[in-house]
């Protein structure tokens, strides 16, 4: 082994002598094989005050590290790695002794599980013998590390116990006892092992003392807590007082304390109520109309009716397979959700409030085991029978466990029937799982929960836990997140969305801020703002967002967690069918499976509303999408350039589409960028083209950012061209300037003059919207010159258009003129019409603002004559609309048909008052 | 009519006002519908101050966004809302506030001031709104930095010219009493109130009232001179500028804050009555403290003094607005 923390920090074969390199190194171990941020270890070096350098002082002293570390390995590979946003340091299983701890603390837990108490007692004492001192002891400590640090030691205190207990078990009490007083001398508030201690020595005849050492704990706790004793210690107490001899160890029967059987074959019962519940969640927030909706539940006043989800955060309840209005008979209520929203949290708090309506037993039960296998429905039955009493907890000479199935069902039911009892299953896997179980447990209440909806279950209730609405959110982060959350109710806010509003991600945040005093809520959303390093952030100790949600993920099978990853590529803030479809390169109904899928198994969202041209669509909690953009780095990066481009050319096809019927022949890009296939021409762009672009508009802006990342120079600039009718329409000026100058900049990376030139005239139609006026002469000039060096005279008279619009509106009207006059002249010898409609509207202009009403008239109708053949009955419509409001005389005081009023000067754009006629100064 | 009738003689020089459609029928036809509706105001905004010409100020003021909304909404009432061109504009509210002061700040140089608006109405009957609520969303030079908010009452001729009438009325016999006369012991000096033309001052220097404010006569005849508007009518945004003059002089004399570097941030006046033309015209000033009485300045999150003020402007004894006021020392 050449990594040592379970004790002074070690590494084989020269630690770093200085301290701050070696807190560096433990960091590092604390998270071997995965990235650990550049900010993580700056915070553990420098808590309060990091100084100015700390980047640089950082560097130097992973450079000391790599130092060390090469010096051990044999084939000069270095295993600390630089991974953005921090370092990654690469070690064996077998070269770290927590490792090994661990894997030998799990290996002695499922002995014990199995009753092989030889077994578990020899592994888990080699896992203590790993240990050297106190964990990761001769080092500062900052957040993180001080956090693993009583992580460990809480581990070890647990393997102690177990180990213990096996040993209890293995009949060694006369040599636990003194190691025994010991222990219990230097915790004194550890009651299980004064329990463990009371009976080696009870067993060792020595009871007298036993219940000194009761005496003594029971002193300690009142002293110190002002508490009594666990009713545990108090009922071995009572039974050392009453000489029970199913204390006594028999060789012949192992036994656990409580448990014991009374020399008949049949387990005894409990004493009392049997409990077996963690505790509740502190500051538990929010879910008032879940939780009353629970409580109603296990009162037996069900059906539980509805809490409809407001898409704000909220539940949902529903009957499963028993519809109609009588009060159901279900005993089982199904509680789903994401990952990390609280299920068990949410199970356990109604669980620990319903004391009273279950006083026979109130059990929780996960269904997993270590490794987060699905536990089969023998080994939950055994698994309850064993905390019911029914069954001992060790293997040995008791009654033997019923191998088959039957037998432990029909061992359960006869322990549970007609006996009031709630059992919490937690995190179910499958129907399958849990049928056979809920099936023996027919006469008890059961509160299922499980990432599933497990809808195939039949006769049960479902309640489906969402995100906290966003009030609530706010307040678990406030209750939380101590003074420094307290102090910036606005960023606690912003928090709260950045986290999505899930609680256990809202805990780790809260519980990170309260950790860190030196940290502001401002800083905090800084360094959660940015979405591909926020589950790093999302990460305390052993409370760790990611891994929850990877679990998730783990579950589904490798085709959905394919789908998964490539969809983290799909636009903000959902996406059509369509889209997948494109990105996973498959059909629409293949795809749909793949997403129905993933939506089941909580990785993906969906929403329908029937006021949306596309009815239904898809998208990511952002916490998952974070997610599936990291393991798509980690899994498969190779695939992120080809998916991104049919992706482009999917948005491409379809916005194209869109952009004909809204103002035809506009797009002068649209033969000029390669292929667009990547998707089908779709009935519902052409059935409702505006309403279309209103939906994909946040998806086009970021397929644009995407294709300009993606270097795909040519998509970009043709993505960005064919959206710009629609961003001129509706005046989206911060979209249009963004979507612009990236694709400007694609322009100018390929070497093309043309989309250059489309893309400048565009952004001088921008500043001229903007009424910017010697921004847009400038990029309809420069525009002009590229269309002009290109050969293409479309575009160069449809510059020559724009700039004539700018004269005019600063009352420049003879340059004008001339302007509108020779992008006519350009526009018919092209048989450009919409070139033609354009030049006439801004010759109309003029004429009517030089009192020429005839021939105003006359230029509307031409303008509306070429609208009609370029298909753009938009422009037809204005043409008319102004033809019809045109004045039928001159204003007899000037002579002119207008003076300062407005002037509709494009389709929906009014120009304040025209201003008068200004010197025509040389151009 | 293709060319409308100007709203009023406008100080904002040329600027564009476009419509954005968000339905079919409005992107093809331009037609507005008893709906909200969204607009998108774009205009030069000149380092020089637009109605005061070169001013001691060192930030642009509030005028343009306040008088854009105003028009903007007038505009749209007729053309896109259809409200009859014999019913009278009424501004009922009004209120503004900036909310980053640096892009307000005067760089010698051009900005581009945008608005975005939404106008929605109010009181619809047989498909025309009696009023009009407006927001917008103030930016220069692309950054978001303001706000600006309005409520239009649009009255039939009778009932207007009823409001005028009592109006007057009970201003003009509370007068006859005695009541409103402010005895001022000057004009101040244009720099007081940022600027640098005598004949730009609006309001006299105060005199205490017994009730911790101040009283400022306000000049509504220079006013007239000053600000656009119509010729029977006070214009609206007498009440924004004299609210400014009032507020610096009070910020001065309460605050010690310094004229030059002090500007609103936020002004929100409530419109009780028509202030007539002819009649005198004052404001009190008195800080908006929970008691109503003076209180110290506060501080932004910048750290900046800054001044909570409530204003009030009476002809005789008859309110007709109520404002209050933020104004910032920024430096």
């Amino acid at each position: 082994m050449r990594f040592r923390v379970l004790g002074p920090v070690r590494v084989l074969p020269h630690t770093p002598s200085a301290a701050k390199p070696r807190a560096v190194l433990a960091t590092l171990l604390m998270h071997t094989n995965k990235v650990v941020a550049t900010h993580t270890l700056i915070d553990e070096l420098w808590a309060a005050e990091p100084p100015r350098t700390a980047t640089t002082t950082l560097q130097v002293y992973v450079s000391q590290v790599r130092k060390v570390l090469l010096e051990g390995e044999p084939d000069g590979q270095q295993p600390l790695l630089t991974r953005a946003p921090g370092y990654l340091l690469r070690v064996s299983p077998d070269d770290l002794d927590l490792t090994v701890f661990e894997a030998l603390r799990e290996a002695g837990r499922a002995a014990y599980a199995r009753r092989e108490y030889e077994e578990a007692s020899r592994r888990l004492n080699g896992a203590l013998e790993l240990w050297t001192g106190p964990a990761l002891s001769g080092i500062p400590h900052g957040p993180t590390l001080q956090t693993s640090a009583i992580r460990l030691d809480e581990l070890r205190a647990e393997v102690l116990e177990q180990r213990i207990a096996a040993d209890l078990h293995l009949g060694r009490h006369l040599e636990l006892v003194g190691e025994l007083m010991a222990l219990t001398r230097e915790q004194p508030l550890r009651e299980s092992l004064h329990g463990h201690l009371m009976l080696a020595l009870y067993r060792s005849g020595r009871q007298h003392e036993a219940l000194e050492v009761y005496r003594r704990a029971r002193r300690a706790l009142v002293d110190e807590l002002g508490v009594e004793p666990a009713p545990v210690l108090s009922r071995l107490q009572e039974r050392i007082l009453a000489s029970d001899p199913a204390l006594a160890w028999r060789p012949d029967l192992a036994e656990a304390p409580g448990l014991a059987p009374k020399g008949s074959a049949r387990p005894a019962e409990p004493a009392g109520p049997v409990v077996r519940l963690p505790a509740v969640v502190s500051d538990f927030t929010g879910r008032a109309s879940e939780l009353d909706v629970g409580e109603r539940f296990l009162s037996g006043h069900g059906p539980v009716g509805s809490v409809s989800g407001d898409g704000g955060g909220s539940g949902s309840v529903g009957g499963g397979g028993r519809p109609g209005p009588s009060p159901s008979p279900s005993r089982v209520l199904a509680v789903s959700g994401r990952p990390g929203a609280g299920k068990t949290a949410f199970a356990v708090r109604l669980a620990h409030g319903a004391a009273s309506l279950f006083p026979d037993a109130r059990i929780l039960l996960t269904l997993r085991d270590a490794g987060g296998r699905a536990l089969p429905a023998e080994a939950v039955m055994a698994a309850l029978l064993r905390r019911l009493g029914a069954l001992p907890a060790s293997a040995g000479a008791g009654p033997r466990l019923p191998e088959a199935g039957p037998e432990l069902a029909d061992l359960l039911h006869g322990r549970t029937q007609g006996r009031k009892m709630l059992f919490v299953l937690d995190d179910a896997v499958s129907e399958a799982q849990v049928r056979p179980v809920l099936s023996v447990l027919s006469d008890n209440t059961v509160i299922l929960t499980s990432r599933h909806a497990l809808g195939a279950l039949e006769g049960v209730q479902h309640l489906v836990l969402d995100v906290l609405s966003p009030a609530d959110a706010e307040r678990l982060l406030l209750e939380c997140g101590g003074p420094a959350m307290r102090r910036d109710p606005a960023a606690a806010a912003e928090i709260a969305r950045l986290c999505g509003h899930l609680p256990l991600a809202l805990r780790v945040a809260a519980a990170g801020l309260a950790a860190r005093p030196h940290w502001t809520a401002g800083g905090l959303v800084e360094r959660l703002a940015d979405e591909r390093g926020r589950l790093e952030t999302l990460r305390l100790g052993d409370l760790d967002v990611r891994s929850s949600l990877l679990a998730a993920y783990r579950d589904v099978g490798e085709e959905n967690r394919h789908a998964f990853r490539i969809l983290g590529l799909a636009p903000l803030p959902d996406f059509a069918l369509w889209a997948a479809a494109a990105l996973l390169a498959t059909d629409p109904p293949e795809a749909e499976r793949h997403l129905e899928e993933l939506v089941h198994a909580r990785l993906l969202e969906v929403s329908r509303r029937t006021d949306r041209l596309t009815l239904v669509r898809y998208g990511f909690h952002s916490l998952l999408r974070g997610l599936a953009l990291d393991v798509l780095a980690e899994e498969s990066p190779q695939q992120v350039p080809a998916a991104t481009e049919r992706l482009c050319r999917a948005y491409l096809t379809l916005a194209r589409q869109g952009d004909a019927l809204l103002a035809p022949g506009r797009d002068l890009l649209v033969h000029g960028s390669g292929p667009s296939a990547g998707a089908d021409p779709d009935p519902l762009v052409a059935r409702a083209p505006l309403r279309w672009f209103q939906e994909e508009s946040a998806g086009l802006l970021e397929t644009v950012r995407q294709a300009h990342r993606a270097r795909l120079w040519q998509l970009c600039c043709a993505l960005a061209s064919a959206t710009a009718g629609y961003y001129e329409a509706n005046a989206l000026w911060d979209e249009w300037e963004e979507s612009h100058e990236l694709a400007l900049d694609a322009a100018r990376e390929a070497g093309d003059p043309l989309a250059e030139a489309v893309l400048l005239r565009s952004l001088g139609d921008l500043a001229w919207q903007r009424h910017h006026p010697s921004a847009a002469i400038g990029n309809y000039r420069l525009a002009w010159q590229l269309f002009t060096g290109a050969g293409d005279r479309v575009g160069a008279g449809r510059c020559l258009t724009g700039e004539a619009d700018v004269l005019l509106g600063q009352g420049r009207v003879a340059r004008a003129e001339r302007g509108y006059a020779r992008a006519l002249s350009a526009a018919r010898m092209e048989g450009d019409a919409r070139g033609e409609a354009d030049a006439e509207r801004g010759l109309a202009l003029v004429a009517q603002r030089e009192g020429r009403l005839q021939e105003a008239l006359g230029r509307l109708a031409a303008c509306e004559s070429a609208a009609l053949r370029a298909g753009d009955e938009r422009w037809r419509e204005y043409a008319a609309r102004r033809t019809a409001t045109l004045p039928a005389e001159p204003d007899p005081s000037t002579g002119r048909s207008l003076s300062s009023g407005p002037l509709e000067v494009r389709p929906g754009v009014w120009l304040f008052p025209l201003p008068h006629r200004a010197p025509d100064l040389p151009r | 009519m293709d060319t409308l009738p100007a709203p009023s003689s406008s100080f904002l020089g040329p600027f564009h006002l476009v419509h954005k459609p968000d339905n079919p029928e409005t992107f093809l036809l331009d037609a507005g519908a008893p709906s909200r509706q969204h607009f998108v105001f774009a205009a030069e905004l000149a380092d020089e101050h637009v109605l005061f010409g070169a001013t001691s100020a060192s930030h642009h003021d509030l005028l343009v966004p306040v008088e854009a909304l105003r028009q903007a909404a007038m505009f749209a009432a007729r053309r896109y809302f259809r409200v009859p061109e014999k019913r009278l504009t009424v501004v009922a509210a009004a209120g503004t506030e900036i909310t980053d002061v640096a892009p307000w700040r005067r760089t010698g140089q051009v900005s581009q001031i945008a608005l975005e608006l939404s106008l929605t109405p109010t009181d619809v009957v047989l498909g025309v709104p009696r009023g009009l609520t407006c927001k917008a969303a103030v930016s220069i030079d692309g950054r978001r930095c303001g706000s600006a908010d309005a409520r239009l009452v649009f009255l039939t001729p009778g009932i207007y010219r009823g409001h005028r009438e009592t109006g007057r009325r009970q201003s003009e016999e509370s007068l006859a009493r005695g009541l409103g006369d402010v005895d001022s012991p000057g004009m101040p000096e244009p720099a007081r109130v940022g600027h640098r033309d005598g004949r730009h001052v609006l309001v006299g220097l105060p005199v205490e009232d017994g009730d911790e404010a101040l009283l400022f006569p306000v000049n509504a005849a220079a006013a007239r001179e000053v600000l656009p508007g119509e010729p029977d009518e006070l214009p609206a945004i007498l009440f924004l500028e004299a609210s400014r003059q009032a507020a610096l002089i009070a910020a001065a004399e309460l605050h010690g804050f310094a004229p030059g570097r002090t500007l609103l941030t936020r002004w929100g006046a409530s419109f009780r009555g028509f202030a007539e033309p002819g009649l005198p015209l004052f404001c009190t000033v008195r800080g908006a403290g929970a008691d109503g009485g003076q209180t110290g300045a506060a501080r932004d999150a910048a750290g900046r003094p800054r001044a909570e003020l409530r204003l009030a402007f009476l002809q005789g004894e008859r309110e007709v607005a109520d404002v209050s006021v933020s104004v910032l020392q920024d430096c």
